[in-house]
């Protein structure tokens, strides 16, 4: 052990390791006794052991349905064996049937979880809180003759000052290169926002800009920089409102 | 700040996946033995194999806790189920279990403990409407009898565990059941016990410790 070990309790750090609790001082300082100490982790074990065993102490509660059963119907649906009695087949279909009905619907639960532990969901969430609110406005892009597979859409809502602009097969730009999203009224053009693609081309932002909804059309340009007072660049996308 | 994330089970295998050394059998196993001669382990092992009535056995001896485990993080019957479920036969979809890396109880719980964690976290931006629908549901009145082998199979772990808890400060078993079943961070609880966070993590920590010494024929 080192000096400083005389400032920690081992004992207490690892059971903080296990709780999650440590700051960087002493997880560095518990990864340098890991390292010294292999057998420390048995420790470590013993304290997850002990944690798992918590839910012994719950109320003695069970499940309503035949949980059991419902589990082992839904691993026997890839079974090994062959059904051999005829008679029995109608069973068989409607325990598929039901297994089917279940597995579709615990897809849809799944489905649902994992779209919900993406951070997307919360932008999902947003857009759709936005197109149920009155006098939202929609606007439908489309790539110009350089980008013709460029597309997406940019939801406006007035009332909060708010808007979310969705693009996709946008291509990468070089230097200090930046997309610029410009709001066109009677041939003037204001420029409302400086953006550049992911990996996947893909554009995902949220804008407060009023001249948007007040806007004939918009467009988006290529911008040798960043807030360019007048497009520079040629327009390589198109945007009209479609709602 | 939390560095270290204990309720991350590939963390936690990451760290302790050197031990080259299989333990005797736990206590578990021994305790199980009346209900089937084999051990968790092996029981696991065949129902990797293909053998899915396996998964009975091992429903048979930790099914309800891991039922109860999940209802009381969810507070809601319905979903307790579909998720014990899903925890079940996950099992079959990516058997990931690795005896070496600790008893097979151990796996199946903090596996328990971090799907319902992210549950958790799912509802939790969902908003609340479903789980009170849940709730009112279980005011409806709940069946509360306990398949009678099962339990003799757990109550004598159920007393230990108990009196072991017991035993703990008040603010060290609340702490950790905070910490537990609802999955809130230290600072977290911190703030709605109205503690420094410094006094949490000391509870939480010397609670942990008294734990594992009042249970210690469990765990090794």
């Amino acid at each position: 052990m080192t000096n400083n070990s005389e400032s920690h309790n081992l004992e207490e750090i690892l059971a903080g390791y296990v709780l999650g609790n440590l700051d960087e001082t002493e997880l560095a300082w518990l990864n340098e006794q890991l390292a010294a100490n292999p057998e420390l982790r048995e420790e470590v074990k013993q304290l997850q052991a002990t944690l798992t065993l918590m839910p012994y102490d719950l109320p003695q509660d069970v499940p309503e349905s035949n949980l059991r059963q419902a589990i082992l119907n839904n691993v026997e649906t890839k079974p090994s064996h062959q059904p051999r009695l005829q008679r029995l087949s109608w069973i068989i279909g409607a325990v598929t049937a039901f297994s089917t009905l279940w597995l579709g619907i615990n897809n849809y639960g799944l489905r649902q979880q994992l779209a919900s532990t993406n951070s997307q969901l919360q932008e999902h969430q947003e857009l759709i809180s936005l197109l149920r609110q009155p006098n939202n406005r929609l606007v439908s892009f489309q790539g110009l003759e350089t980008f013709p597979t460029a597309s997406g859409s940019l939801f406006i809502a007035p009332q909060k000052h708010k808007a979310v602009l969705a693009l996709q097969n946008l291509q990468p730009l070089s230097g200090n290169q930046v997309y610029r999203l410009w709001a066109v009224s009677q041939e003037k053009k204001t420029g409302c926002a400086n953006f550049i693609p992911d990996k996947e081309g893909k554009v995902h932002l949220e804008l407060s800009n009023d001249d948007l909804s007040n806007a004939n059309y918009l467009l988006i340009t290529v911008e040798p920089e960043a807030d360019t007072p007048q497009p520079e660049g040629n327009p390589i996308m198109k945007g009209y409102y479609s709602l | 700040m939390q560095t270290a994330n204990f309720w991350d089970w590939q963390k936690i295998v990451s760290l302790s996946n050197k031990r080259v050394k299989k333990t005797e059998p736990n206590v578990f196993e021994v305790i199980n033995a009346d209900l089937e001669t084999k051990t968790d382990e092996a029981i696991f092992a065949a129902f990797k194999e293909g053998d899915s009535t396996a998964l009975g056995t091992i429903y048979d001896r930790y099914g309800l806790l891991v039922y109860r485990l999940v209802y009381r993080m969810l507070n809601n019957s319905q979903e307790a189920e579909d998720l014990t479920q899903e925890i079940f036969l996950s099992l079959q979809e990516r058997p990931n279990y690795n005896p070496e890396r600790g008893s097979f109880y151990t796996y199946l719980m903090m596996l328990t403990r971090s799907r319902t964690i992210d549950r958790l976290r799912a509802k939790r931006s969902q908003g609340k409407f479903w789980q009170d629908v849940g709730k009112m549901k279980d005011l409806l009145g709940r069946p509360n009898s306990v398949n009678p082998i099962e339990s003799v199979s757990i109550k004598e772990r159920a007393t230990q565990v108990r009196k072991a808890l017991e035993s703990l400060s008040s603010n060290q078993r609340q702490i950790l059941e905070l910490s537990y079943y609802e999955g809130l961070s230290q600072s977290e609880i911190a703030k709605r016990l109205n503690l420094p966070l410094g006094t949490v993590k000391t509870h939480s920590r010397r609670g942990l410790l008294k734990l594992r010494k009042n249970l210690h024929n469990l765990v090794t």
